[in-house]
């Protein structure tokens, strides 16, 4: 392979990783939102996982931002090879060399800032289009669902970076703050199925002092309901 | 973990025993115990079998509804009340 092939491999397989970090930007603004809504409606209490997914979506953009540096360094050369023999450009070639390295390395080879093995890009692109978000989430239901496949695309992450990777700890940290978002939403839905199980006995109750208890209980998990987030938009981030 | 069929048998003999307790004392013809008497059927209705009835509603709600689906905190309480009345 000449140099030449070797600089265009790069360019492309550099050009799948900008689309692998903007999908991983894409999951991690959908997750935006979705938190956003859920700390409007339970008093910032997942203000954590909103710091967690700001990490990733940082390290997103760090990581985009190396891309596109070395994409440039590489599309320069492939259109200009006569570059390559200068020697100013001789630094940006070793970066280059690295990536090359890593490239040969396979799947899980060294980490380059910026770039992604094709294979490992290629899936991360796969996935962005399986999931398909719900647009009119308007029960418990519909949210714990969205955060199911939110959680899913996570794990499959999780499973597509080495724990070297600086991404790897964001995502499991996500994966796992997610859980009490569950558990929370979770937590919702049964006391709304409770609520409704105790008005009904309520109502059949003969004598005054077992309704009173149940009315008692009904108040109580009232207390503990939480109104149903609106989802709101990416572009109404603060 | 309860043993919710264990506690609706013991319920059922409670319930009967307390019954037929106050039948006894419905029997109980005496003008100086009258007033004992109400009152003992009284505390029997008010502090056993209401308590009771209780527990087999608290029961018939767990088992429909399903122990998954009652928030967790609801549960603990519900499990505490019904041990407690085994103890009745």
């Amino acid at each position: 392979m000449t140099m030449d092939d070797s600089i265009r491999t790069i360019a492309k397989a550099l050009g799948q990783s900008n689309e692998a970090f903007n999908s991983l930007e894409g999951l991690s603004n959908a997750l935006f939102c979705n938190l956003d809504s859920m700390n409007k409606s339970f008093s910032n209490a997942f203000q954590m996982q909103r710091i967690l997914n700001d990490q990733f979506r940082a390290q997103c953009s760090l990581q985009l931002h190396e891309n596109q540096k070395l994409m440039f360094v590489a599309t320069k050369i492939a259109s200009e090879p006569q570059l390559a023999e200068q020697e100013s450009v001789v630094p940006l070639l070793s970066n280059l060399a690295e990536l090359d390295a890593s490239l040969q390395d396979g799947e899980f080879g060294r980490p380059i800032p910026g770039f992604l093995h094709p294979k490992i890009a290629e899936t991360i692109i796969d996935l962005q289009y399986e999931f398909r978000r719900n647009t009119v989430l308007s029960s418990w239901d519909d949210w714990i669902t969205e955060f199911h496949l939110l959680q899913g695309q996570f794990q499959r992450l999780i499973e597509l970076f080495p724990i070297e990777h600086p991404v790897s700890t964001m995502l499991v940290s996500i994966h796992l703050g997610l859980d009490q978002i569950i558990e929370t939403i979770g937590e919702q839905i049964k006391i709304e199925c409770t609520i409704q199980a105790l008005t009904q006995h309520s109502s059949e109750v003969i004598h005054p002092e077992h309704a009173a208890y149940f009315r008692l209980h009904v108040l109580r998990l009232e207390d503990k309901l939480v109104t149903l987030p609106i989802r709101s938009r990416g572009d109404e981030e603060e | 973990m309860l043993d919710i069929e264990d506690i609706q048998q013991r319920i059922a003999l409670a319930k009967e025993y307390h019954h037929a307790t106050l039948e006894q004392l419905d029997q109980i013809e005496s003008n100086h115990l009258s007033g004992q008497v109400r009152s003992l059927q009284h505390s029997i209705t008010h502090n056993i079998l209401r308590p009771i009835e209780r527990a087999e509603m608290l029961i018939d709600i767990i088992s429909t509804t399903g122990a998954d689906n009652i928030p967790g905190f609801l549960l603990e309480e519900w499990y505490l009340e019904l041990r407690r009345i085994q103890t009745l």
